[in-house]
């Protein structure tokens, strides 16, 4: 996503030393200083949003049990936001991300409790049918040229069939395995794992975006498919991959939801699609101004449970949730937009 | 200067008039104290290198930029109060036509007429095509050609969606039009001096005929090209601009092509020679094409030496650029063998192609040659970024210093690998293109019009760079239109014609003109036809 401004081609030819830190600006201000700003609005959100709280509620917000609430809460929608950067920074949409971790939650509770299949093989076949699914996305968009918000919503709608089919619209929550739960609900030094797991996916996805070429190749795809692939990225290839990735942290973030839960629903996965948009958007605003991007998507996934589980302490009532969202996420792309529009 | 600025004596009624005009973007003048009028009814050329200030003062006329206070501007005698809006500036009489036209392609040519001009409907009232057809068909008509108003846009000549353009900003002045601003109109269309010499017109002289139409009319056109020979076509006056300032106005008749290169560049010009002294003897084979064919390209043979340019010739559709993607393997063949060092070469996609040691410049930078929003020390160092991945981590500080030597060897300005691509002048993305190619010193290298839309002092140093590869001892496949400078460089030149190749020729036995035969006929040809072909080329002949 490039929130490039027209006003760019505005600009004259300067003098380099002079260009470098002096852009055409109304009112004064100085290009690093607008995308500085942009860079930090949203961690700056997250310090106002915790003072806030705690300043409110310091008995409740301000503890660190409810700081592993709130990180634990968020670790599934963390682990499946990173999955689907990946399509959306070759410029892709990936809409079955949500409904394919309800996939992969069904898959293993399924195969455990209904056809008694061991943990390990279990979790196996999980994460493997998700990456599948993100491989037939990325085929649909590389060999069949379908567009991929097309391609993906309706492998979503069929995914979503299936789990219904699997589950007969039921609830697996008999005969889970004890492993299961422990991988959901063990704790590492007190830190739940869901965290240590978003954490170390995080991490994992991080450094190959920013010290691999493979990363460079993805974000030359998203700048210019044409330039990219004249360049000799393997364009094709990566668009697989990027999907197949979109799908197998689909399928851990749902075996991570199934452990927490502690069974398999058809409708956990489906809801999750709104916020994991939500927090990729949000996210390009932040670190790296216009660009989908790790760090950026973990604040925007930790500020919007901040937000929410705030206002729950203070006392708002329960719409508050979607409403605060959703306000968020469109302030934090506008005032992006704003600073970068006037900065170039 | 050789010519004298032109009296203003008779005074010729002015359509326009600006004085001391200054555009100040924090601290630095992107206008110096700019004055420039325009007469009613002629064509006055804007030169000047990309930054010399031709778009921020066609974007202050438009109402776009605000001016530095001072400024003063008259239209058609009467004074007009600075600053004003884009929409005031259109009901002034002052009418733009940018590069990109602003034409929706899926509309016929009535609706996007229509488009700027609200349907000529309240909001809510019907919408009355019959009176819009009749008025675009007007219009039209006026630019001396045809063309159905029901038609498609999408479906015509980049020629005729240009007169649309220019039909409908001229419509859209509701109290009349006084000055039309054409900012390098004829960038996509095929070269005019080429095209002249056909039976039907060609697509830049339909574009003049219609330029000519308005100004008879008492238009005043302001024209923005870097196609010289155009301005020397097309313009009565011209005034250049340099770093912000104005260097002159003068009066076009009677200057040469290198009379305007000089007051440009602001120094004397030579055109783009040759360093022969460096050429490798020949006879090192390096690429050897057998029967290749594609979509156009239709049963293609030739072979290219190591530290060989070969030049391909010929009109836009002739298969040319097609040639080029076939052999970097962008498109897939439909016939034929490629051989490469003597071992079968038949990419699969250009990644084969990159690793091979075979690179392409492609035509159309901006969409093809770099990623515009990625920085240029990343353009830089995209191909070539895998040599990079060291100890499980790309080493960014080698990829700084790489980007940083490429930018001092290749001349890129500004020299900031930080900068974005896209913000580049046209001549510095070139360069950025060429660069990212040659620094991976390939063995075959294809140039695709490597100096289209690129100012005349990169141009220069674009050529230099075409030579210099092959001094390394590559083979160069030159696609272009620039006839007389692909003679000086190259060795052999080859034409080609609705997909086939025509002809295969040594430059030292032919001439520019004999060059533009073969590419529009296909072959020599009879005297009294070639007198007719040179005839829109006297500056061919005198070189």
């Amino acid at each position: 996503m490039t929130l490039e401004s027209t006003a760019a081609a505005a600009v004259p030819t300067l003098p380099p030393g002079r260009q470098r830190r002096m852009v055409r600006l109304h009112g004064g201000r100085s290009e690093p200083v607008a995308i500085f700003l942009a860079r930090i609005a949203l961690p700056l959100i997250l310090v106002l949003l915790v003072v806030t709280f705690s300043v409110l509620e310091p008995e409740t917000f301000f503890t660190v049990a409810n700081l592993k609430t709130i990180l634990n809460l968020q670790s599934v929608l963390g682990i499946l936001a990173l999955g689907l950067i990946m399509p959306l920074i070759i410029g892709e949409m990936d809409l079955s991300v949500a409904a394919n971790l309800g996939l992969g939650m069904i898959l293993v509770t399924g195969l455990t409790s209904q056809q008694g299949l061991g943990l390990v093989p279990a979790i196996a076949l999980a994460v493997l049918g998700c990456t599948v699914v993100g491989l037939v996305n990325g085929l649909m968009v590389t060999r069949l040229q379908i567009n991929s918000l097309i391609a993906t919503l309706g492998m979503s709608t069929i995914v979503t069939g299936v789990v219904s089919a699997y589950t007969n619209g039921g609830v697996f929550y008999a005969d889970i395995p004890a492993g299961l739960l422990k991988i959901g609900q063990s704790r590492v030094g007190g830190i739940p794992l869901p965290i240590v797991y978003a954490l170390i996916i995080a991490l994992v996805v991080w450094y190959v975006l920013s010290s691999t070429p493979l990363g460079r190749y993805l974000y030359a795809i998203g700048g210019s498919r044409d330039a990219a692939r004249l360049s000799g990225v393997p364009v094709k290839g990566l668009t697989l991959l990027a999907f197949a990735g979109a799908g197998l942290l689909a399928g851990i973030g749902g075996v991570v939801q199934a452990g927490i839960l502690g069974s398999g629903s058809p409708t956990v996965g489906p809801p999750f699609l709104l916020p994991v948009f939500a927090a990729v958007f949000l996210g390009a605003t932040a670190i790296e101004p216009g660009v989908f991007n790790v760090w950026g998507t973990i604040i925007a996934v930790v500020t919007l449970q901040v937000g929410v589980t705030g206002l729950a302490l203070v006392g708002a009532p329960f719409w508050i949730e979607p409403v605060f969202t959703g306000v968020a996420l469109i302030i934090a792309v506008s005032s992006a937009r704003f600073l970068r529009g006037e900065a170039l | 200067m050789t010519a004298s600025p032109v009296e203003l004596a008779d005074s010729p009624r002015l359509a326009l008039e600006v004085r001391g005009l200054s555009k100040t973007f924090l601290g630095q003048r992107a206008l110096d104290g700019v004055d420039f009028d325009l007469r009613a009814g002629e064509v006055h050329a804007l030169l000047g290198q990309n930054g010399s200030g031709k778009s921020t003062l066609i974007k202050c006329l438009a109402g776009y930029h605000e001016p530095d206070p001072g400024a003063e501007l008259e239209i058609a005698g009467r004074a007009v109060p600075l600053p004003y809006q884009p929409g005031q500036a259109t009901q002034m009489g002052l009418v733009f036509v940018h590069q990109d036209l602003g034409l929706v392609p899926n509309l016929s040519v009535a609706e996007n007429f229509a488009i700027s001009r609200r349907y000529d409907a309240r909001s809510l009232g019907r919408i009355r095509w019959n009176s819009i057809q009749a008025r675009a068909a007007r219009e039209l008509e006026s630019l001396g050609h045809d063309i159905d108003p029901r038609g498609m846009v999408g479906r015509l000549s980049l020629a005729e969606q240009t007169l649309v353009a220019i039909a409908r900003a001229l419509a859209s002045a509701e109290n009349g039009a006084r000055v039309l601003v054409l900012d390098e109109p004829t960038a996509a269309l095929p070269d005019a001096r080429r095209g002249a010499s056909q039976g039907s017109r060609s697509e830049v002289e339909l574009l003049f005929e219609a330029v000519r139409s308005v100004v008879a009319s008492g238009v005043g056109v302001i024209y923005v090209s870097h196609k010289l020979h155009e301005i020397l076509d097309l313009a009565d006056r011209a005034t250049v601009l340099r770093d912000g300032r104005k260097v002159s106005t003068f009066g076009v008749p009677g200057m040469s092509e290198a009379d305007l290169v000089r007051s440009i560049v602001g120094r004397d010009v030579v055109k783009v020679t040759r360093d022969r002294s460096q050429d490798r003897p020949a006879g090192d084979p390096l690429l050897k094409v057998s029967g290749l064919s594609g979509n156009m390209v239709r049963d293609v043979s030739f072979a290219i030496d190591r530290g060989e340019i070969v030049g391909v010739a010929g009109m836009l559709g002739s298969g040319r650029s097609e040639l080029g993607r076939l052999l970097f393997g962008a498109q897939p063949p439909t016939a034929g063998s490629i051989e490469l060092r003597g071992a079968p070469a038949d990419f699969r996609d250009p990644r084969g192609a990159v690793r091979n040691g075979v690179a392409l410049i492609p035509e159309d930078r901006r969409r093809e040659g770099g990623v515009l929003n990625m920085t240029v020390g990343r353009n830089l160092t995209l191909p070539s970024i895998g040599g990079f991945f060291h100890k499980g981590r790309i080493q960014n500080a080698a990829v700084r210093k790489r980007a940083k030597e490429l930018i001092t060897e290749f001349h890129i300005s500004p020299p900031v690998p930080s900068r974005k691509f896209g913000v580049l002048s046209g001549g510095n993305q070139q360069k950025v293109v060429v660069a990212k190619w040659l620094g991976t010193s390939p063995d075959l290298v294809i140039f695709d019009e490597p100096v289209q839309g690129v100012d005349v002092g990169a141009r220069a140093e674009i050529y230099q760079l075409v030579s210099q590869s092959a001094s390394r001892g590559a083979g160069v496949l030159l696609i272009s239109s620039e006839f007389d400078q692909m003679l000086e460089f190259c060795t052999r030149v080859l034409v080609m014609r609705d997909g086939r190749l025509v002809a295969d020729l040594p430059t030292e036995s032919i001439t520019p003109h004999m060059l533009t035969q073969y590419v529009y006929f296909g072959g020599a040809v009879s005297s009294e036809k070639a007198q007719a072909a040179a005839r829109p080329v006297q500056d061919v002949e005198l070189r």
